[in-house]
């Protein structure tokens, strides 16, 4: 989460102002925002503060929502916990039997929820996936315009790879694993066999290694390709200048201008579709990440409340109930990222 | 990705069936060592029997695709450039003529045609006396290194 924020911070402190561009011919606009962000970011902001506070405003509209809902379920569980608390209190022999009961309740309240949530993370992503479909050739286009060929080239292939990656991963393993998860911490809450929760924490374990591992090595390829095709870029084009400006002298000279005009309009329209595909970006994921966010927490306080009032049996149930949308937040999250770091590095790009 | 779902599912599947005999065998039974002993067994040959087969055609062909779309993306990129660069290499090339002109004495249209972000072929419409005709030949040969043939003349 520090790192989420980190990086925000930096993108944040690196973009300032949304520049107007005059009189230039070529176009390199940034796809419109999906449909499931539109209510965040309507229509183009002049800057990205204005941007960022149009989204975040919206964002503010939504908790409220997000919050009371959440709660609704947080309230039942809180309820089911009680009771099996002060019931089990009355009888030693029949704990069992109130266990597997809460262990029924709290399933069939969570279960459903915990769907939509899930559904909810696994439309964003393949949502994130093709906005950044859209706006990758983009920015390519506009950086390879801006003189940096292999660098664009280089960032296009590794985004665009790491994203199939990812998508393929979260759809195809990871969330038939959180599947497979919620169904080892009901079973494992039912029988208490270890077996169960160890294989649990063991792909609890793994998907979350699994981001980890796409998300260091997809930024260790970008800083190695960074600085490896920036430079030959930047010799490329310290190359043609020195050849422009041995043509004739007029020539050269409204070719060396006709050039600089051309790296500074395609700059500054990348800097422009870039900014955007960042708001529209963060208006895709906003609002998921609020929802799911709002549950998890919520989730978590009531284990809390649970291992207080309860202990260890049901509480656990509820506690892996916060980890799977731990785990969505985490899938989400990474993919809303790999679009974010990969757009403010083509920025960054060029001579 | 499907292998790699059917993979998880078999492994998942197996462990959890074995979990559950583990479970349902008491654990001072005479049996219970041998269970656990082909339980394990059996988990071993269901992880390394289900291991997915990655084709690497299939991946050097998807890595491909990727290139392609890369390379037509900076291809736009560089064509938008190019288009642009020529533009603006046509309009200042063709103000800066017309602006000799003016000095000259003249009121000349002129069109500049580029090539490869070169000017290539210059246009002159308008009416000028043989000698400075001949003087702003000149000058436009000399600046812009344009022959005889691609200048011409239209009264």
């Amino acid at each position: 989460m520090k790192r989420i924020i980190l990086v925000l911070i930096i993108i944040t402190g690196l973009i300032t102002v949304i520049p107007e561009v005059y009189g230039a011919e070529m176009d390199f606009t940034a796809p419109q925002v999906p449909d499931s962000g539109r209510n965040l970011l309507p229509y183009i902001p002049e800057s990205f503060a204005e941007g960022l506070l149009t989204v975040l405003d919206g964002v503010g509209a939504l908790i409220y929502p997000a919050f009371r809902s959440a709660c609704k379920g947080a309230i039942q569980i809180m309820g089911i916990l009680l009771i099996s608390a002060f019931l089990s209190g009355f009888s030693n022999t029949a704990v069992p039997v109130f266990r597997l009961v809460g262990c029924v309740c709290i399933s069939l309240i969570l279960l459903s929820t915990s769907n939509t949530f899930i559904r909810l993370g696994v439309d964003t992503i393949h949502e994130l996936s093709a906005y950044g479909k859209l706006l990758l050739p983009v920015m390519t286009a506009s950086l390879a315009a801006q003189g940096g060929i292999t660098e664009a080239s280089a960032l296009y292939a590794g985004t665009a790879a790491f994203d199939a990656v990812l998508a393929s991963l979260i759809t195809g393993i990871m969330i038939p694993g959180v599947y497979a998860f919620l169904i080892l911490s009901i079973s494992s809450c039912f029988t208490e066999i270890k077996m169960l929760e160890r294989i649990k924490e063991g792909i609890k374990g793994l998907i979350t290694w699994a981001l980890k591992i796409i998300l260091y090595v997809f930024t260790g390829y970008l800083a190695i390709t960074g600085v490896v095709s920036g430079t030959t870029d930047a010799m490329t084009l310290k190359a043609a200048k020195i050849t422009i400006s041995g043509v004739v002298p007029v020539v050269g000279g409204i070719l060396s201008d006709a050039s600089e005009a051309v790296l500074v309009g395609a700059a500054t329209m990348k800097n422009a579709a870039g900014i955007y595909g960042i708001l529209a970006v963060l208006a895709v994921c906003a609002g998921p990440f609020l929802q799911i966010g709002m549950q998890y927490l919520l989730l978590k306080i009531t284990a809390a409340f649970g291992e207080t009032t309860e202990g260890d049996g049901l509480s656990r149930l509820v506690k892996d109930f916060s980890a799977v949308m731990g785990l969505i937040l985490a899938m989400t999250g990474v993919m809303g990222l790999l679009f974010l770091i990969s757009t403010v590095c083509f920025m960054k790009g060029g001579a | 990705m499907a292998p790699w779902k059917s993979f998880l599912i078999h492994i998942i599947g197996t462990a959890t069936i074995c979990a559950v005999v583990m479970k349902l065998l008491p654990e001072k039974h005479y049996l219970a060592p041998i269970i656990k002993l082909i339980c394990g067994v059996i988990m071993i040959l269901s992880l390394f029997t289900s291991v997915p087969k990655v084709h690497h055609s299939e991946t050097a062909r998807w890595m491909q695709e990727i290139r392609l779309d890369a390379d037509r993306a900076v291809s736009f990129g560089l064509d938008q450039a190019r288009a642009e660069m020529q533009a603006v290499i046509m309009e200042t090339a063709q103000t800066y003529i017309e602006d000799k002109a003016h000095t000259m004495g003249l009121n000349l249209e002129v069109q500049v045609r580029v090539l490869d972000s070169v000017p290539k072929q210059i246009t002159l419409k308008g009416a000028a006396s043989p000698s400075v005709k001949l003087q702003l030949e000149n000058w436009i040969k000399e600046h812009f290194a344009i022959t005889g043939e691609d200048l011409i003349w239209m009264e």
